[in-house]
């Protein structure tokens, strides 16, 4: 590094800084010089939040159960009062204590809930972009073998993030990610979601919310989406002839992951329909990501603009080589 | 006809096909950038906005911008980071999170910022408003910074303690 006057950093700089920054550091930096006390104050700085394992914990003796884990009330009483109006994005990451999340978000949604009704506020109506993302693995013994199954999200902790949503008022972009949710959990959760969010979405990222074929209707009625990130599992013939129709959809991508296994591609038919009814204002994704062998679910001609692999580590097979050709014939007539 | 051996690269001929935008360093070097390499920088865009420049005629007629707070050596990565850039699609600034770069575009600049994260350069990108340029930065900054206690931070970055001790008190 060169010899450089560190402390001379214009203020908008320092922001963002303090913006890639994560939580725990924030507060350290802060207490260096005033400038970066300042930066650590402002709008910018505090943009993108990230819950993550441990954060807002502390370690608490008690009789009966010893030293544990509990979440940090008075800590977390600063950062609500102090930064949520803030937030622009926040995102929850796959942890390990589900109880500590779900007190987490249940903790904003009191905070926000009181502001709404004693203050006439809304707190939370400046996040614009939220990402939920679910994993969870349970050692399991079958047949003498030990093996991870794999368990969705529903219940009570379900009702957690559906109490969370419902306060913010300001969402563009909203993703859940591996929710895995069960039938009966599905539907009406579904339905909540798009009557809140119907004509407020731009951005709906929708993988895996079931893991069997579950086509979702609703997905073509969020009327001002502009993309649209979904599972194979989600889609059929009918929802695909929605979605085209959708006035401004620029993005659509469909991905694989490795956690989808029971899908169907939409029929030709249907992907002709599509394509009339959208006029090519949209442009289509086929996206395989993560570590499965899975092959590509190929979209017998559909308006393909490019497919994607990402981080996967499979082969191309002959048999992916002659269905692809299908898509490539398409793109060049 | 006679070969035109007018069309290699770096001569006049180049420069007649390609359009350029010409910049004067700190120190009065001058150096060239490409139409699209120089447009991922607000202050040039800015610039040929309120000149009015917008045909290529122009640009190429236009006089060499001057950088004055932008050194020489500052400005060769800067040429080098624009010209990788050129292809990106814009920036989203409202929605940084949109942001996102490709494997191998990750890896390049991972080791084109690779121990050079130097405030010189960062200034640069400020002063120019090179977005991307501005948020790797950023990030390099912020990598160095995690888990450092707050005396070490201000021995790397030799910045001074000018809280009172009664604010200091305070903080903690």
């Amino acid at each position: 590094m060169s010899e450089g006057q560190w402390s001379g950093l214009p203020l908008v700089v320092l922001e963002s800084i303090f913006d890639k920054l994560p939580i725990k550091n924030k507060g350290r930096c802060a207490q260096v010089c005033y400038d970066w006390y300042l930066a650590s104050k402002s709008e910018r700085s505090w943009r993108y939040f990230r819950y993550e394992d441990d954060i807002f914990v502390r370690r608490k003796f008690t009789q009966h159960s010893g030293w544990q884990n509990h979440i940090d009330h008075y800590r977390l009483r600063f950062l609500t009062a102090k930064t949520v109006t803030k937030w622009k994005r926040f995102e929850v990451l796959p942890v390990s204590s589900l109880s500590h999340m779900y007190e987490f978000l249940r903790v904003l949604s009191n905070f926000s809930e009181y502001y709404e009704r004693n203050a006439g506020e809304e707190p939370l109506s400046g996040l614009q972009s939220f990402q939920f993302e679910w994993e969870m693995h349970v050692p399991k013994e079958g047949a003498g073998v030990h093996f991870d199954h794999d368990i969705g999200t529903g219940g009570t902790m379900l009702a957690g993030i559906w109490l969370f949503l419902q306060h913010l008022f300001g969402l563009k972009s909203l993703a859940l990610i591996n929710l895995q949710l069960a039938e009966r959990e599905f539907n009406p959760f579904m339905e909540k979601i798009w009557t809140f969010f119907q004509d407020r979405l731009e951005e709906l990222y929708f993988l895996n919310a079931t893991l069997y074929r579950k086509p979702v209707l609703y997905l073509g009625l969020f009327l001002n989406l502009r993309k649209l990130v979904v599972s194979p599992q989600h889609l059929d013939d009918d929802c695909l002839i929605l979605i085209g129709d959708l006035r401004s959809l620029k993005t659509f991508m469909i991905v694989q992951t490795e956690k989808t296994s029971e899908h169907r591609a939409c029929s030709r038919n249907s992907w002709e329909i599509f394509e009339k009814g959208n006029g090519g204002r949209t442009r289509l994704y086929l996206v395989l990501k993560g570590k499965g062998r899975l092959p590509m679910l190929v979209q017998p001609g559909a308006p393909v603009k490019s497919i994607i692999w990402e981080k996967y580590n499979g082969q191309l097979t002959y048999d992916l080589t002659q269905n692809v050709k299908i898509v490539f014939r398409n793109i060049f007539p | 006809m006679a070969p035109n051996f007018e069309e290699a690269p770096g001569s006049s001929k180049r420069l007649k096909e390609e359009i350029l935008y010409r910049f004067h360093s700190k120190e009065g070097h001058e150096f060239t950038m490409e139409k699209a390499a120089a447009e991922l920088s607000g202050v040039v865009k800015q610039i040929s906005q309120d000149l009015g420049i917008d045909d290529d005629e122009s640009i190429r007629n236009m006089k060499p911008i001057p950088l004055i707070n932008v050194s020489s050596e500052a400005f060769h990565y800067v040429v080098k980071w624009c010209e990788q850039h050129k292809t990106m699609p814009p920036w989203e600034q409202d929605k940084w999170w949109l942001n996102e770069r490709d494997e191998e575009m990750k890896k390049w600049e991972n080791e084109f910022l690779g121990g050079l994260t130097s405030e010189q350069l960062f200034d640069a990108a400020n002063y120019m408003d090179i977005k991307c340029l501005l948020d790797k930065c950023a990030e390099t900054v912020a990598g160095m910074i995690k888990g450092k206690s707050v005396e070490e931070i201000r021995e790397i970055w030799e910045l001074e303690n000018d809280f009172t001790p009664e604010e200091e008190e305070a903080m903690k």
